[in-house]
Formats: C-alpha cells, sequence, structure tokens
C-alpha cells in the first residue's frame, strides 16, 4: 500500500509577533515546509487547513490559496477544536494513499495573541465549547471545564496540584532548550505552586499560554531529503462534546482512538519511542498519559520524575516544550507536536536530539477532551 | 422550596438526559417524558474561578461551579458554595439572580 511521508515541515517561531496576520503567519510556515520537502508550489495538489479564530473566514482553505499561489485539485478546511492539527495530518494521510493526491500541504496559524481584542477575546470566544444553555451561562471558561476535570483526577489518583506542577516544570525545561519557544523563564514546583489561582485547582502554570505562531507540513507519497517518517496508523473516537456529558473520567475516547491508531500501523505500545500529547493543561496530559497506556493511573507524576520521559529516557516526551510552554496558537499549537516528534525522528536536533526513536505516538484532544485523534509515526 | 429542574426520561429505553431535546439520545424515540428533578444529588466535580470569560463575570470572581449528579441519573453544572467538595450531597436553591441553577450543600442530619 502507498504509504504517506511527512516529506517537509515548517515552523514559525511561537509566541508574541507583532504584525503579522493569520495568513502571513500560516504563509511563513507553508514556505518552510515547502523549502523543507524541496518542492515548488505547483507540485502541491492538495490543500487542508483548519481554522483562525483571529480571522474567521467561510472557506479558509481557497482563501489560503490564492493568497499563497496554489492551485490545488482539493481543497478544504476542517475544525475539530485542538484536534484539529493531527486531524488534518490523517485526513492527509487518507488523501496521499487513496491517490486522490500526490502532495497535500498542511498549514495552519493564527495571531491569536495579538490580534485586536487579544487574550481577552479568546478567553471569551473559547468558552463557547461549553453548552450553549446549560454551561456557558454559569461564567465557565475553558480552563473552567478542564479544572472539573482536574478535581476529578486529583481525588480519584489521591494526587496532589504538586504532582500536576512536574508536568509544567517538564515542558518549561523542554522549552528553554528549543528555539521559538513563547515562554523560557526558568520554572520550578515551588514557583509553579506560587502561581495565582486561575480556576482551581488549576493555577497559571497549570495552563498554556495564548500565542501567535504557525506550522505546516508537506504530506506525500515519497519521503522528502531529510530520514523518511511515515504516518503508519491513525484513529479517531468522539464520545462526548460536553464536560457534563462526559461519564468517566478515564474513558474519554482517549484509549479508543489510540487502539485504533495501533491497530492501523500494526503496532503495540512497546514500540513506541518518543511521545508527542497535547497538553492545553498539565491535567490533560496527564489525563491523557494515563489513558493511552503510557503511564498507569495517576502515575504521571512520578513517570516524570523518574526521567522515564526526559531526553534520553526511554520515552522522551513533548520535547519542544508543548503547548504548556513551546506555545498554544490554536490548530498550529497541536501541530507543533507533530513537527517536533517528525524532526526528532530525522535526527536534526542539535544539541537538544532526545532520542533516535523508530516509532513515535502523538495525540491531541479537542473541545474538553471531547475530540481526540490518536497518531503514530514510523521511521525508515 | 426547590424549583423544579426538568430533565427527560425516555419511555423506550429508559434513558435519562439533563440537556433537553425532541428526541431521546440514547435510543432516538420521539418525544421522551418531561419530568421533574427532587432537585437533590451529589457533587461531581467542583472548580473555584478567578478569572472569568467576560466582564460581567470578572466583577463576580471568585465564584464555584460544579458538575452535579442528580439523583434521577443526569448530571447538571451548577453554581455551588465555595466550601463545596467532590462527593458531598447537595440539594438546588429557589431559581435567584441571575437565574441560573444554584445548589448548597445539605446540613448533615
Amino acid at each position: 500500500m502507498t504509504k504517506a511521508y511527512i516529506a517537509g515541515l515548517g515552523l514559525t517561531a511561537f509566541g508574541r509577533l507583532e504584525g503579522r496576520d493569520t495568513l502571513d503567519l500560516m504563509s511563513e510556515a507553508a514556505q518552510g515546509a515547502l523549502d523543507d520537502a524541496g518542492v515548488e508550489r505547483g507540485q502541491i495538489d492538495g490543500l487542508v487547513t483548519g481554522y483562525s479564530t483571529a480571522m474567521p473566514h467561510l472557506m479558509l482553505a481557497t482563501l489560503f490559496a490564492e493568497h499563497f499561489g496554489l492551485r490545488p485539485s482539493y481543497a478544504n478546511a476542517l475544525q475539530l477544536g485542538g484536534a484539529t492539527g493531527a486531524a488534518l495530518v490523517m485526513l492527509a494521510r487518507l488523501l496521499v494513499v487513496s491517490g486522490q493526491c500526490e502532495r497535500v500541504l498542511v498549514v495552519a496559524g493564527e495571531n491569536r495573541l495579538t490580534n485586536e481584542g487579544g487574550r481577552d477575546s479568546a478567553v471569551k470566544m473559547l468558552a463557547q465549547v461549553g453548552h450553549a444553555g446549560y454551561e456557558v451561562p454559569h461564567g465557565a471558561t475553558i480552563p473552567g471545564y478542564y479544572a472539573l476535570l482536574a478535581s476529578q483526577y486529583l481525588a480519584r489518583h489521591g494526587a496532589t496540584e504538586a504532582d500536576l506542577a512536574e508536568v509544567a516544570v517538564h515542558m518549561r525545561a523542554r522549552a528553554q532548550e528549543t528555539p521559538g519557544a513563547h515562554l523560557t523563564k526558568p520554572l520550578d514546583v515551588a514557583s509553579a505552586l506560587e502561581s495565582r489561582a486561575i480556576a482551581t485547582p488549576l493555577k497559571l502554570a497549570d495552563c498554556c499560554p495564548i500565542s501567535d505562531g504557525a506550522v505546516a507540513f508537506v504530506v506525500s507519497a515519497a519521503p522528502g531529503p531529510h530520514r523518511g517518517v511515515a504516518i503508519a496508523g491513525a484513529g479517531q473516537a468522539h464520545q462526548h462534546q460536553h464536560i457534563s456529558a462526559l461519564q468517566d473520567i478515564s474513558d474519554t475516547g482517549a484509549r479508543v482512538a489510540s487502539d485504533r491508531a495501533f491497530a492501523q500501523a500494526g503496532l503495540a505500545r512497546e514500540a513506541i519511542g518518543m511521545l508527542g500529547i497535547y497538553d492545553s493543561f498539565t491535567v490533560t496530559l496527564a489525563m491523557l498519559l494515563e489513558e493511552t497506556g503510557f503511564a498507569p493511573p495517576g502515575g504521571t507524576a512520578d513517570a516524570l520524575r523518574s526521567g522515564r520521559h526526559a531526553p534520553g529516557g526511554e520515552q522522551p516526551l513533548n520535547t519542544h516544550g508543548g503547548l504548556l510552554s513551546f506555545g498554544h496558537s490554536g490548530v498550529a499549537g497541536g501541530m507543533a507536536h507533530i513537527a517536533e516528534v517528525t524532526r526528532q525522528m530525522q535526527g536534526r536536533c542539535g544539541e537538544r536530539q532526545a532520542s533516535a526513536a523508530d516509532h513515535a505516538y502523538v495525540h491531541a484532544d479537542g473541545g474538553v477532551l471531547s475530540a481526540h485523534v490518536a497518531m503514530i509515526l514510523s521511521g525508515d | 422550596m426547590t424549583d423544579a429542574i426538568p430533565y427527560q426520561h425516555c419511555g423506550a429505553c429508559g434513558h435519562v438526559q439533563g440537556f433537553h431535546r425532541p428526541f431521546c439520545a440514547g435510543c432516538g424515540a420521539a418525544s421522551p417524558e418531561t419530568k421533574a428533578s427532587a432537585g437533590r444529588g451529589a457533587v461531581r466535580a467542583v472548580t473555584t474561578l478567578h478569572r472569568a470569560p467576560t466582564p460581567e463575570w470578572q466583577a463576580e470572581v471568585p465564584y464555584t461551579i460544579a458538575l452535579i449528579d442528580l439523583d434521577e441519573g443526569f448530571t447538571l453544572m451548577a453554581q455551588i458554595d465555595a466550601a463545596a467538595r467532590i462527593g458531598d450531597r447537595v440539594r438546588a436553591l429557589p431559581a435567584g439572580e441571575p437565574p441560573l441553577t444554584r445548589f448548597t450543600t445539605e446540613t448533615p442530619a
């Protein structure tokens, strides 16, 4: 069967990028991906993108195609919240292996931080993933929804706020080594615990920043100039939309999605040498790592303390610093995990090279652990 | 006194839903029956918000919201006392201002 490779990747810096709009940022990342893959615009026959909260548009895919100078034979935009980026790469794989497209450009980005209205506007808009009639009227926010998960996580496992802080500390340490990361100020458990309350038990250090930034990939049937990294399997699961409808915090759909991805790849979890796990909040990472079977229930903090997920450990995790510290610019935020895992597998991370993994696992969620996309990348 | 909290019960499959629809999300049967909850349940999850989504809510911080598992078998988001903890038994209060469902911890018998 035809394989689908991540043949090229491009990232902008993440953070405060004044004066750049959605199309500027998408263009920079897209050009980076084309250059990385060694292809020209005319060789791209598929274009898939997500959405920009800073530039809402009915037809973002074709808006970008015209702007960037593409005439694809297939284009669309899809929306799956934080899982969009991984869903786009999964779609690109389907387009390539089906023969519909030869080379698909996957691109997303926005100036979510510096857009007019900035952070306040984003916080208000993002809260709308809650139920319009039963949740949003209660003054809930995205951190509030995840705090409701965190309160259950801590109670169920007897875990502490210091345990969650370990996740934030891990991401900050990784981001400090990563060019283009948004948050690089040193962070330890004590200072994470002292950060201001946002939605108990979550504090500022438990929450990802809102960033400007963009990421792009070229997905094709042939590898690019670097080591071939194929999308070996992908799976989704969607069991609820609203937290009020989530019956069991240990069965959000993450496990189901990951099982589907492993079945498609024909691999077992033991084969995985690197992880890129969605970490919009510290508790997001802990719940996903555990439900997908890469840490025992309640065991994320101990796994981090043991060095298992550090660079050079058995399964290095979010070696770019994740959403929590590399940054979160919407759809591109979840794509950065895929970009990082790919360039690590290709051995091009220089001094911060963490592993020479042959197989990596990526997981993203959208909503309130609502939409899950799991993906396995395998090196040639 | 408790203002009734309506929920839906499906006569065909027995499914209970707190989000109202003209059909049962469990089996698809039309016209689930609307019933009134007694307004008693337990705290499933709780958080106190210090950062609000809008300027109007920012004037109210800190405020506390919870997921309540009602005894009739559905889950509802609600306002609640700041001292509420997971597992606490709670009862609904009459609708106040703003008109949102509010629960309070039940005094131990």
